[in-house]
């Protein structure tokens, strides 16, 4: 059966709200009813409401009756918190019926899910016209994408001959205007990119920089839309991802071989957008292969992802991969759970500095538009720099020193792991500093959890 | 695009000229763009044939210098050495790795009473462990919140924890230094419970030093930071300690400090003071016979009729405070007897304890006599004297509770007392168990167990409680003081509640299952408790 510690329960939370409620409701008195097998474990939550929780631990998947829009909601997480300190509290044996019935209905959507692959590639080959109709709907979009982009090369214009020395705070809902239009014109990647641009506007000492930099990056995006025609097959599947021109599922499954390997969760992240939307970014690591690996899931709140992942864990999984120049985006094709993170970790080959920053060179040069790298900082060590720095904590690796995007308890706690001797950190890499999401020591690991 | 090479720790950064007119708009400063060797450059050098406007031109340089920075900047630094350098290595304890005792000690610092804090970490020490790093930070916040957990902290952070503590100023407590400076430092710059601390450990090893130490600084102290380190004699005290006291009673300028000193030598039976005290009480004292019993002895009490002016000198205050239920020739006998030993009272009049306190219950002057004993006894108390106070309550002229003379004593032996008044209980009451209840978990610091028979009879007579109001008693904190043969029988009963939500053995209303609900709460913490002291021992 599968064996979990709070830390890695915690880090499935989805903010740091969700973690402190859930650690609340740990209480056996708020569990009258609690059970389990080796499918499921399962309890009922008697709050001002009584709530029926579960959780199918091949996944982890989660669902309660509760109305919360957190997934998993605090309801989820206690639960397997409980089951995590005290798996003796649980009543051993036969689910009821609203536990069978939910991971019946698991199993048989799984089932329709592939049924209803097979009878849409089936239709597929046997519509002669599909090709055609496909090709209409392409076209008609590249159509509207072509105006949008025009207007905002026309505004990127503006923004330089009028200067930036001009923009004021009210111009961010200017900017917000022509963010709304790529949005009309069926580009909302690039509406998130002009956002991003009008994120450092006015922020902090060197944001000149940091906007030209931004709007240059558009600019390259209005060049690469024009010349698509010349370019090849990845560039083309990076700009469509730029544009956020959503990619059906089965295309990716059909497009490229998948690949098989046992995979290190390097680090789970998750993270709530203004808009109600949540963002999951799950960072991989082949064991067998030294691929790496990126799974984004978005969720509107309320809804259910459709697997956990578990930072450390190691995972059995076959995935395919988006098409790009520097494929690291993936679709897991199935996955099951072989060693949780309090086990025995199987420690990774340790890399060089300069390996992995050819790695994340590589991937720049062949997309220009690829933002987030996994890092993996073996030998490194952590520096505290005091209240008054940026960043307040760096890590030195190699000859560089790395800013740390750390919530102060969680420096600590690195710091604490570390005892100023060398360790492994591995995160994301956004360009300009590292946000770590798991470490390791002799003395043991960390996990990156939005409690903090 | 190739993989770009750069290093921009110490070029001119290419930005310098694009940024003018990016800011001032390009029709009024016109573009230079940078020139870069290498691929970088080749790449700007290509834009100029590329863009249709001076605009654009601007922008794509932006662009490809982003995306080279991107590919190839790394943030260069010369390594820096950690001030407080590398954690030393710990012979001495080992590193707790087990991850559910991990997730215990997590709750035990976010969610447990602070006897239990205090216990559990005294047995992780004893048992040889230190925290986990990654708890240290949590405990060293908890402990800069908590002083009384301090102590039982600092003795599982292990070299990496002191290590830790030193980079943060609220943290230096633990950082070891505090403790290890010398004596003289420590009173001289520590706070005043500091010095109080240092005081008391030396009055222990050291009387005479500790003494001469705190007669040393006297009079650079405002008074109540005198009368509390002077309060601090009391450990130890003896007749060496007569020449300082006798001076402070009757010349210090603070009358809490002469009170103090006073109340000190009273300890002291054969001191000048307290001589010339039993001098001036001795005449009120007299000895009547055939007035009563076979025996035909007793003592009769007549208190002064007027004020002596010499009083004045020896801390007596002939006015009685307006406010005070003393009336005036109480008042004087009152402080005539305060000023004498207990001891004194069984020498002179042959009395044991029991006796005397029988024969003041009847006594016209009780509320006066009494008030003086107890004072006496709660300044250094004898066991006899709470035993006899005990056994013959004085009633109404005592000011005081049972609860405060029982707590004088030694946890063991008040236990007698609670279990009289336990076995008496027989139908549900609230009262008297709430009150053992509470002075037993008072009675107990963290790491000191009631006994396992007492234990057991608190246990049985728990469901006596009234049902509706058990939540007003300290469960969490009497499951901790309980023996632990006594928690099992606490954990079975919680437990059944839990897995038989209807019927079952328990039936419903009764007592038993409302004491059921009330224990199920604490189920971590008994669970905690079984862990505690079935932690293993560390290599």
């Amino acid at each position: 059966m599968q064996q979990f510690s709070a830390e890695s329960v915690l880090s499935l939370a989805p903010d740091a709200a969700s973690a402190k409620a859930a650690n609340g409701l740990t209480k056996l008195a708020n569990w009258p009813v609690l059970g389990a097998n080796d499918a499921a474990v399962w309890g009922e939550c008697q709050g001002s409401s009584r709530y029926q929780t579960q959780v199918d631990l091949s996944g982890p998947s989660f669902r309660c009756s509760c109305p919360s829009r957190k997934f998993p909601c605090k309801h989820g997480l206690a639960l397997l918190l409980l089951w995590a300190k005290n798996p003796t509290q649980f009543q051993q044996g036969t689910q009821p019926t609203w536990v069978s019935e939910w991971l019946a209905s698991r199993t048989e959507r799984t089932q329709k899910k592939e049924e209803k692959q097979q009878q849409k590639a089936a239709e597929k080959a046997a519509d002669p016209h599909a090709d055609a109709t496909a090709l209409k709907t392409a076209q008609k979009r590249w159509s509207r994408i072509d105006k949008g982009v025009a207007e905002l090369q026309q505004w990127l214009t503006d923004q330089i001959n009028q200067g930036l020395g001009h923009l004021t705070p009210a111009s961010r809902k200017a900017w917000e205007v022509m963010a709304a239009r790529l949005v009309d014109a069926q580009a909302p990647g690039l509406a998130g990119r002009l956002r991003y641009a009008t994120e450092a506007l006015l922020d902090g000492s060197e944001w000149p920089e940091n906007v030209l930099r931004r709007l240059g990056l558009l600019q390259l995006a209005c060049n690469a839309i024009q010349r698509r025609d010349v370019l090849d097959e990845g560039a083309s599947a990076d700009l469509r991802a730029l544009l956020g021109w959503p990619i059906d599922k089965d295309t990716i499954l059909a497009q490229a071989p998948p690949i098989s390997d046992e995979w290190q969760v390097l680090g789970v992240i998750q993270e709530e957008r203004d808009n109600r939307l949540i963002e999951r970014r799950v960072w991989l690591h082949g064991l067998h292969t030294g691929q790496r690996a990126f799974l984004l899931d978005h969720i509107f709140a309320g809804r259910v992802f459709e697997q956990s992942w578990v930072a450390l864990s190691t995972v059995r999984a076959t995935l395919a991969f988006y098409p790009s120049a520097a494929p690291l985006r993936a679709l897991v094709v199935r996955s099951e759970t072989i060693a949780m993170p309090n086990q025995q970790q199987t420690l990774l080959p340790s890399i060089s500095p300069h390996q992995e920053w050819q790695q994340v060179a590589q991937r720049v040069a062949a997309n220009p538009w690829s933002h987030l790298h996994p890092l993996r900082c073996s030998d490194a060590t952590l520096h505290y720099d005091g209240e008054q720095a940026h960043f307040r904590f760096h890590l030195q690796w190699g000859d560089m020193a790395l800013p740390l995007q750390l919530h102060l308890n969680d420096g600590w706690a690195l710091l604490a792991l570390s005892g100023g001797q060398p360790i492994t950190v591995q995160g994301e890499w956004d360009g300009s500093s590292l946000r770590p999401l798991t470490a390791l020591s002799p003395e043991g690991f960390w996990i990156w959890t939005p409690l903090a | 695009m190739d993989t770009p090479r750069m290093s921009t720790a110490h070029t001119i950064s290419p930005w310098k000229s694009l940024l003018p007119p990016a800011m001032v708009g390009i029709d009024k400063k016109p573009l230079t763009l940078p020139t870069l060797q290498g691929a970088v450059g080749t790449l700007l050098a290509q834009i100029p044939a590329q863009a249709s406007t001076p605009a654009q031109a601007l922008l794509q340089a932006a662009g490809v210098l982003t995306v080279c920075e991107r590919a190839g900047q790394r943030p260069i630094a010369t390594p820096t050495p950690n001030p407080y350098g590398v954690a030393a290595v710990d012979v001495a304890q080992a590193v707790l790795q087990d991850s559910t005792l991990k997730d215990t000690l997590r709750w035990l610092f976010t969610d447990a009473p602070q006897r239990l804090q205090i216990d559990w970490l005294q047995h992780l020490a004893m048992a040889g462990w230190r925290l986990p790093p990654t708890l240290l930070p949590l405990a060293l916040d908890t402990a800069q919140r908590a002083t009384a957990l301090r102590p039982a902290v600092t003795a599982v952070l292990g070299e990496r924890g002191r290590w830790l503590a030193r980079h943060h100023s609220a943290w230096r407590y633990a950082a070891g230094s505090t403790d290890s400076a010398p004596p003289e430092t420590r009173w001289q710059e520590g706070t005043l419970v500091q010095r109080v601390q240092l005081l008391r450990e030396e009055r222990q090893s050291q009387p005479s030093a500790a003494r001469e130490r705190l007669q040393a600084s006297l009079g650079d102290v405002p008074a109540k930071e005198r009368a509390e380190l002077l309060a601090v004699l009391q450990i130890g005290i003896s007749a060496e300690d007569e020449p300082l006291l006798t001076t402070l009673a009757s010349q210090d300028r603070s009358r809490d400090v002469r009170q103090i000193a006073r109340t000190l030598l009273v300890q002291l039976p054969d001191s000048a003071v307290t001589q010339r005290a039993i001098a001036r009480l001795v005449p009120y004292l007299s000895l009547k016979t055939g007035l009563r019993g076979v025996s035909g002895q007793c003592w009769i009490i007549t208190p002064p009729e007027a004020a002596n002016p010499d009083w004045k000198n020896e801390g007596i205050e002939a006015e009685r405070p307006t406010y005070d239920s003393l009336g005036e020739r109480a008042w004087w006998l009152y402080q005539l007897a305060r000023q004498v030993p207990l001891s004194w009272w069984e020498q002179h009049t042959g009395m044991p304890p029991a006796a005397l306190l029988q024969w003041l219950h009847k006594n016209d002057w009780a509320d006066a006599l009494m008030r003086a004993w107890w004072e006496v006894l709660r300044a250094a108390p004898v066991a006899a004297w709470c035993r006899a106070f005990l056994d013959h309550w004085p009633g109404k002229a005592m000011q005081d509770t049972p609860a405060a003379v029982l707590a004088l004593l030694p946890a063991a032996e008040r236990e007698p007392y609670w279990q009289s008044t336990l076995q008496a209980l027989e139908k549900p009451k609230q009262g008297p168990l709430e009150a053992i209840v509470q002075q037993i978990v008072a009675a107990h610091p963290p790491g000191q167990y009631l006994s396992e028979a007492l234990s057991q009879l608190l246990v049985s007579k728990l469901p006596l409680y009234q049902p509706r109001y058990y939540y007003q008693l300290p469960l969490a904190d009497l499951c901790c003081v309980l023996h632990h043969s006594a928690l099992p029988t606490l954990q079975t009963l919680a437990c059944n509640y839990l897995t038989q939500p209807e019927g079952g053995p328990i039936t419903e209303g009764s007592t038993t299952e409302a004491l059921a609900q009330a224990l199920r709460p604490q189920l971590p913490l008994l669970m905690a408790l079984k862990t505690m002291r079935q932690l293993p021992c560390a290599s």
